[in-house]
């Protein structure tokens, strides 16, 4: 598994944080620019609803409030065994899409 | 009948047409006029490359003809010198004039058998001069007009361009034939002339001074020819070419040789003397084109192929290949700082020059070949560059590289042609790489222990030289993706004619380059060396190296229709640059910052200026240069 | 004939075999790198599976030429692997490549992106770097052999690099730059090292990357043959030794930190042309090469 800076060359999105109005934009631009057959992984509770953050004015809540996520992975901060399923769990649904995509 | 008929047409014609074009009214007589001109002289030259070789006399008269243009040319350069007050041009004619006049005053036999002597190599630069030069002229029919149009003339130039434009062809058919050393020494001041004229046809400040500079440096080659004029004669008894070749090369031979050399320096602006032809840039385009591709600089080049064979086994040719090495180093490096697209062409013409010079100064059958490849495929692309160069110019109003930052988008057309032309420059399987290769293993299969320092230029000059060549190219194709899709470009007629004609030339002589090597190139070499080259199934093999030519082409193409075909069915979703997701939509180039400020990316060109910023090395180069041409001048004509 | 066929037989193979020694070579790469980095590491088969995966995904270009010069890259370097292993003339070989590299890097300006443009930049520099290198290079085996032809290594009858210790040194120290490794790994930054994000690569994705990917194998086995040439009638040893070189450099990459243009320009120029070209004097010297005795 490959750590990779670049969203044209990934197969798994990592959020990590709440989405903002600041970063929705980011957040949306990085999603179009990575190729299909891909997949979200909201890591922690920040990035699934927004969390101790989701009253502050500028926090729009969980990054589904701006592209689709397929894997939540809860916690405060989330585990790493939790961080390692989701991350595995993403692979089975990317393995799924795949075969969609070619049916 | 059909050789005087030849000649007469080649060289005769237009200069007569170059007249009517001065006298007739009305732009649609000069446009036919042009025209005409092109038709006559691609069909002549077509007809000499048929006829083959052959000698041809003229009557006496036609000598003292000469003898009185030229004494009429040379009080014209004086009465130049006096009027733009420049006394080196006066001291320069008068050098020429002088023993000229004492030359005469002794009643020399002028008359030469035979007086024009069409070889191979005549036929081979007559091809180059009738088709790319007046391919040339027709494009700027197109290219003055618009040019005119930009600088709001109230009274067009345009006669006095067609004049010398048309003259200039003439002059350097005259050149290639001539035999007759005095016949040659006119046409080289012709040439001098009609280049003067045409860097200064704007009549800008600018290009009066350029053309004063291109003046006195072709006038210093005048003189040497001058002083080989005399030596010719008074050693040899007559004023043949082809009895100087073959009189014994004794010391003060060998001097007139070096003299002849230096002339051909100072035309193909080799090292010290390459500034005239970074100045002659204020010219209007199809100037430059023509400076480059097909007359001028090749008449240097073309005076060294003629008297290497002569040199052979002297150190002066040994001399002269140096001084061709260097300028190709030197003006390699020095490309890589330029932004003006127009003085990277001209670096990299001199360069190419100096390659030809470099490969007639190793003086090897192989060597030889490889100048002669280098002689036509240079023209050809050249030529292609310079008119490509100057439509852009006239669409973008910049010859600034930086401004031609994704061309390909805005001028698809246009732009393709000036990526064609840039690959056939420098990559294989083109025709100027495929000499390249040729010159490569020549010089490292050349007998001479200085192989290894002129192996050592090629390789660090041949880098750079993919340097500057791919950074251009890049500049055409780098854009967003997502900008708007370009408009159809309109080309006029003459362009479109022009610049297409000459790229299908050059892949085509490109992919069978086997059968120019055939039919031209092994003839011209023949009389004089012991070619071992094999041509098998029309690719080249030098005995130590091969290089299969049209599989290469091949291969090329069936990749390019691959690829079209699988892109198709794949699709492609044009997507915007990763820009860390901070793009601005609807500005491909742009990114949002700090308080979401919008910036543009900009990129600048890697031009190296502090290592190789223009006015700081150009003094060092012209220094170097000087001492280097007289360093080995001397050593050569001691040894 | 027959010797004729056996020959045109072992090219094919050859070729047909290159691209999965460079991805099995690329595996180890991947393997060894984790290991000294305390993680278990993938399979060695795993650049197979991301080639497919590349290969399967959704197609993004920044232009329509970047795609042709995706393409025009793989080829290029696939036709100077061929020239090769068919014994053609190495000089023009050297030239293909620099074709394949030009192609490259006009490819990763087309699309206007920063990193990309940088990549570009820096590619462009590693070429000034090399190409003089290689060229005397073949220069030097000429020489040795009196042939620009593969042949004339193959009837030399002894190790090239007796002959030239100088040039085979030269060349291991542009192997990195080839290889895209540490320390000269500037234009690329391969792994995951994200200083430029991916360079050069940084606009291909999906189908062009896979396409650059393969190409890059190719490129890799040919630099590795180049360097096998130098021991010919020993071809099995210097095989084994390309190899090893391979792996040295590996270890190279994962202990040195990548360092600056300029440094890289001025070693390889200094050290690798002064090999060369006093390789080269010394073979004129001494008057033992083939082409100048």
């Amino acid at each position: 598994m490959l750590h990779m800076g670049n969203p044209k060359h990934a197969d798994i999105l990592l959020i990590t944080g709440p989405a903002n109005r600041r970063n929705a934009r980011v957040l949306k631009t990085l999603y179009e620019q990575t190729p299909e057959p891909k997949v979200v992984v909201a890591v922690g509770t920040c990035a699934c609803t927004g969390g101790i953050f989701h009253n502050c004015p500028n926090v729009l809540g969980g990054v589904d409030k701006v592209i689709p996520i397929d894997v939540y992975v809860p916690g405060c901060a989330a585990r790493p065994e939790s961080i390692i399923d989701g991350v595995v769990l993403a692979l089975q649904k990317l393995a799924e899409k795949r075969v969609e995509e070619e049916a | 009948m059909i050789d005087g008929l030849l000649i007469g047409l080649t060289v005769g014609f237009p200069v007569v047409t170059g007249l009517l074009a001065r006298g007739l009214p009305g732009v649609w007589s000069r446009r036919l006029l042009v025209v005409l001109t092109t038709i006559v002289l691609i069909v002549s030259s077509l007809l000499l490359l048929w006829r083959g070789p052959y000698t041809y006399t003229l009557p006496e008269f036609w000598d003292e003809v000469i003898v009185v243009l030229d004494f009429i040319l040379l009080f014209y350069f004086l009465y130049l010198g006096f009027r733009i007050r420049h006394p080196l041009v006066v001291v320069l004619t008068l050098l020429q004039l002088v023993p000229l006049a004492y030359f005469e005053a002794s009643l020399p036999v002028i008359h030469v058998e035979p007086t024009l002597a069409i070889d191979f190599l005549a036929i081979i630069m007559c091809l180059i001069i009738c088709v790319i030069g007046s391919l040339i002229c027709v494009y700027a029919l197109s290219y003055m007009d618009e040019h005119e149009e930009h600088l709001h003339l109230a009274k067009t130039r345009q006669p006095r361009f067609f004049l010398y434009m048309l003259l200039f062809l003439g002059a350097m058919n005259g050149l290639v034939f001539a035999n007759n050393l005095y016949w040659l020494y006119f046409f080289w001041e012709v040439t001098t002339l009609c280049c003067f004229q045409l860097i200064r046809h704007d009549e800008t400040p600018q290009a009066e001074k350029n053309a004063a500079l291109a003046l006195w440096m072709g006038l210093i080659g005048g003189v040497a020819f001058v002083a080989s004029l005399f030596i010719g004669y008074y050693q040899v008894g007559n004023l043949g070419l082809n009895s100087l070749m073959s009189a014994q090369p004794a010391a003060i031979i060998l001097l007139a040789f070096a003299c002849l050399a230096l002339a051909a320096f100072t035309k193909s602006a080799q090292v010290p003397f390459h500034s005239w032809l970074l100045g002659a840039m204020v010219a209007p385009t199809p100037v430059s084109a023509l400076l480059h591709s097909s007359t001028m600089v090749k008449a240097g080049v073309y005076l060294v192929l003629r008297i290497a064979p002569a040199l052979q086994g002297t150190a002066l040719t040994s001399a002269v290949a140096f001084v061709g090495g260097l300028s190709f180093l030197v003006t390699a490096v020095l490309a890589i700082s330029q932004r003006e697209s127009k003085r990277i062409l001209a670096y990299s013409t001199i360069g190419n020059l100096g390659l030809i010079i470099l490969c007639a100064g190793v003086n090897t059958p192989l060597s030889m070949v490889a100048a002669l490849l280098l002689l036509v495929f240079h023209a050809m692309s050249k030529g292609l560059l310079f008119l490509g160069a100057g439509i852009v110019e006239n669409r973008v109003y910049s010859r600034n590289i930086e401004d031609w930052e994704g061309l390909i988008a805005r001028f698809p057309l246009i732009s393709a042609i000036m990526l064609v032309g840039m690959f056939t420059m420098f990559l294989p399987p083109s025709g100027m790489l495929l000499a390249k290769w040729v010159t490569l293993e020549a010089v490292a299969s050349s007998p001479a222990q200085w192989a290894i320092t002129l192996v050592t230029i090629l390789a660090v000059g041949s880098a750079a030289t993919t340097l500057f060549w791919s950074k251009w190219m890049a500049h055409l194709l780098f854009h967003p993706s997502t900008a708007e899709r370009a408009k159809r470009e309109k080309l006029q007629l003459p362009y479109l004619a022009s610049t297409i004609t000459i790229t299908a030339l050059d892949i085509a002589v490109s992919v069978i380059a086997a059968v120019l090597v055939a039919a031209l190139v092994i003839p011209t070499v023949k009389p004089w060396y012991a070619v071992k080259l094999a041509l098998p199934l029309l690719n080249l093999s030098t005995g130590i190296g091969a290089f299969p030519i049209w599989p290469l082409f091949l291969v090329m193409a069936v990749a390019l229709a691959l690829a079209v075909m699988v892109f198709r069915a794949k699709g492609g979703k044009l997507v915007s640059p990763y820009m860390c997701g901070e793009n601005v939509e609807g500005a491909p180039a742009s990114f949002r910052s700090t308080a979401d400020l919008e910036f543009n990316f900009d990129a600048s060109g890697m031009f190296f200026d502090r290592a190789l910023g223009e006015p700081k090395t150009n003094r060092y180069v012209t220094a170097v240069g000087i001492l280097l041409t007289v360093l080995v001048f001397a050593l050569a004509l001691v040894v | 004939m027959d010797g004729w066929l056996l020959s045109l037989t072992v090219a094919v193979g050859l070729v047909v075999a290159a691209p999965f020694i460079g991805g099995i070579l690329s595996g180890i790469d991947r393997k060894l790198t984790a290991r000294m980095q305390n993680r278990v590491g993938p399979p060695i088969i795993q650049p197979f599976y991301d080639l497919l995966k590349l290969w399967g995904k959704e197609s993004f270009v920044a232009s329509r030429f970047q795609a042709l010069l995706a393409f025009s890259f793989m080829v290029f370097s696939v036709v100077a692997f061929t020239l090769l292993v068919l014994a053609q003339d190495l000089l023009l070989i050297v030239f293909v490549i620099s074709l394949a590299d030009v192609c490259l890097v006009l490819g990763s300006y087309c699309g206007r992106s920063p990193y990309s443009y940088l990549g570009g930049r820096r590619e462009l520099l590693q070429m000034l770097a090399y190409e003089p290198i290689l060229i005397l290079a073949v220069v030097n085996i000429y020489a040795a052999t009196g042939s620009f032809m593969v042949e004339g290594v193959f009837k030399l009858g002894f190790p090239l690099v007796i002959l030239l210790p100088g040039v085979f040194l030269a060349l291991l120290i542009a192997l990195p730059i080839e290889a895209r490794k540490s320390p000269f790994d500037i234009s690329a930054s391969h792994h995951a090292h994200q200083e430029i994000v991916r360079g050069v690569f940084t606009e291909f994705s999906g189908f062009s990357l896979a396409l650059i990917e393969f190409g890059h194998w190719f490129k890799l086995i040919f630099y590795l043959a180049l360097l096998a040439l130098f021991w010919v009638p020993l071809l099995w040893l210097g095989a084994v030794l390309a190899f090893i070189f391979y792996f040295i450099i590996m270890i190279v990459d994962n202990i040195f930190p990548r360092l600056t243009w300029t440094f890289m320009l001025k070693a390889v120029w200094l050290a690798g042309f002064t090999l060369a070209v006093s390789n080269l004097i010394v073979l004129a010297l001494l008057g033992v090469g083939l082409a100048w005795a």
